[in-house]
């Protein structure tokens, strides 16, 4: 009698399990399936002009995504470029040769940092760095106050810094001491060992932090939306231009019919670029272990 | 013995070691002398506009985590007791990777034609909420197989030896031993909620007011997070204010981090 009432409980218990699972999953291809319902009838079935065009004008029935992804593209690369260097360093400085007290402070700063919102460093991009690049280049942003891909670069790579400070500590923790020991026992110099062995070996991991960045970097929103001047044009250094997501946040509120279609072929570019960029260069760090 | 090479190699990973010190110290600093004056003022200066905000921001946190959080649980136990291995376990896991990975405001653009057009629900609270249930799905599922993974091997085979069945086990033995790790993911949700601004700006809106009547019907009204109400006052010229909230999110996250860290600490 127990033992019948006891498998009736496992029963149930069981199939609430699998139904969490199921609803999470059912959730997540729902998502997908969604998204992809509204965002491709618009890359057929749009009258006006293909979205592969280079302008984006609304008002006069153009939806060019080519410009806006290109400013994306350029702004989140150009992030992680200048940002990686900075982390590769900080890393290294901090897990092999860091006094623990100044170790620690970086790690806290690098955490405090990361969960700040976004929108906040781009208040800080608004006040202070808009104006820094103004009086840096007068002549090249007269037009634009210092709105520029420029700005949307170095306030994106403050952005990524330090979640990827953080990741590459993490790898080059997990490299085994005993290869640092035997560089060491060899007689190359601390700093030696670092720059030559430890660098070297977490290189592969180092693509995989670094295309994590990028497509993080791609679906920021909100700080590039106050730096970057929002002009959907194609990518200069020195002139204002839109990025594909700040531009969805900016006019999702407002826009009907083909327009918001086209907004979805965006967030399905967006969807595609994040996804090519981790995946391709995910495995490619990864591959090579 | 120190060589001109060894010199500039230290040189050079100071100075990139520095660089980063300096611009998130920047950044930390600048929030703090912006924000803390109003903070100085009087309780009123930074309590007007921090208030209806903070409570936008708890209630959201509250219902996402009640909405996406017993889902993710069972899926993380299923995915790591019932789950066989094989190729339907491999696609869930690539899937899920592949979700936490997609850029928030495309969630905000499936909850705003999803939950506030087609269910009707406008900007509102719950519309957030819904979206960033599915927002933070992955991330907890991912948390909550780390901290089942985490739990001694033995016990388990010392539970099964025993004969406990699999809700015994699970009931008795893996839930309260990765009690703590089930605690830093969900903390680690509400760092996410706290720290996304363009998926709510699209579906819960910018309302800033106080609850009227009651914390369920406040759920319908449209409500702006910190996060979102950083973003409202910029566009309104209210800097000072916008720093002052900043300066709130700051010492939240500060919070969290104490919280996560003390639990790792315990592990």
């Amino acid at each position: 009698m127990k033992h019948k009432v006891l498998s009736v409980k496992e029963d149930i218990f069981t199939a609430l399990i699998t139904l969490c699972a199921g609803c999470s999953i059912g959730i997540v291809l729902l998502v997908a399936a969604y998204m992809l319902w509204a965002g491709l009838p618009a890359l057929w079935g749009l009258n006006s002009g293909s979205l592969f065009g280079a302008e984006w004008s609304p008002q006069e029935n153009k939806y060019g995504l080519t410009a806006m992804a290109l400013a994306s593209l350029a702004a989140s690369f150009g992030a992680v470029a200048l940002a990686l260097p900075f982390a590769l360093a900080a890393a290294a400085f901090k897990t092999n040769m860091a006094p623990p007290l100044s170790a620690a402070i970086i790690t806290e700063l690098s955490k405090l940092m990361s969960g700040l919102p976004s929108v906040v460093l781009g208040l800080l991009g608004l006040t202070q760095l808009l104006p820094a690049i103004a009086v840096v280049f007068p002549t090249e942003t007269a037009q634009n106050g210092g709105a520029t891909l420029l700005a949307s670069i170095i306030i994106l790579g403050i952005t990524v810094l330090p979640s990827l400070l953080l990741a590459l500590s993490q790898a080059m923790e997990e490299i085994p001491s005993t290869l640092l020991q035997a560089s060491d026992a060899l007689g190359a110099h601390r700093t030696e060992t670092v720059c030559f062995v430890l660098i070297p070996a977490v290189f592969h991991r180092m693509i995989g932090v670094a295309s994590t960045g990028i497509g993080r970097a791609l679906g920021e929103a909100m700080v590039v939306l106050l730096v970057s001047g929002n002009v959907a044009r194609m990518p200069k250094l020195f002139a204002s231009v839109r990025l594909l997501a700040s531009g969805m946040v900016l006019e999702m509120g407002y826009a009907t019919g083909v327009h918001r279609q086209a907004l979805f072929s965006a967030g399905l570019l967006l969807m595609a670029m994040t996804l090519f960029v981790t995946l391709i260069f995910g495995s490619i760090g990864s591959g090579r272990k | 013995m120190i060589t001109v090479r060894r010199f500039c190699l230290f040189l050079l990973l100071l100075t990139g070691a520095f660089c980063c010190v300096f611009f998130e110290g920047y950044v930390v600093g600048v929030v703090v002398f912006k924000g803390l004056p109003q903070f100085l003022q009087g309780a009123k200066a930074w309590l007007i506009p921090l208030l209806p905000l903070l409570v936008n921001t708890l209630l959201l946190t509250v219902v996402t985590l009640l909405l996406s959080l017993p889902c993710a649980i069972g899926c993380g136990i299923w995915l790591f007791w019932y789950a066989k291995e094989g190729f339907l376990k491999r696609l869930i896991l690539g899937v899920l990777e592949a979700l936490a990975g997609i850029p928030s405001v495309v969630y905000g653009l499936f909850g705003f034609l999803m939950f506030g057009s087609l269910l009707k629900l406008r900007y509102s609270l719950l519309s957030g909420a819904l979206t960033m249930a599915i927002l933070v799905l992955p991330v907890a599922v991912r948390g909550t197989q780390t901290a089942l993974q985490a739990v001694n091997g033995r016990f388990i085979e010392g539970a099964l030896a025993l004969g406990a069945t699999p809700t015994q086990l699970i009931l008795t033995m893996l839930i309260p031993c990765a009690k703590n790790g089930l605690y830093s993911s969900a903390l680690l949700c509400c760092a996410r909620i706290a720290g996304e601004s363009a998926p709510l700006l699209l579906t819960a809106g910018t309302g800033a007011r106080l609850p009227t009547g009651g914390l369920f019907s406040h759920l319908f009204n449209s409500g702006a997070t910190l996060a979102v109400g950083v973003y409202q006052h910029i566009l309104e010229g209210e800097i000072t204010e916008a720093f002052t909230i900043s300066l709130g999110i700051l010492l939240m996250v500060c919070c969290l981090n104490l919280a996560i860290g003390s639990l790792e600490k315990r592990k």
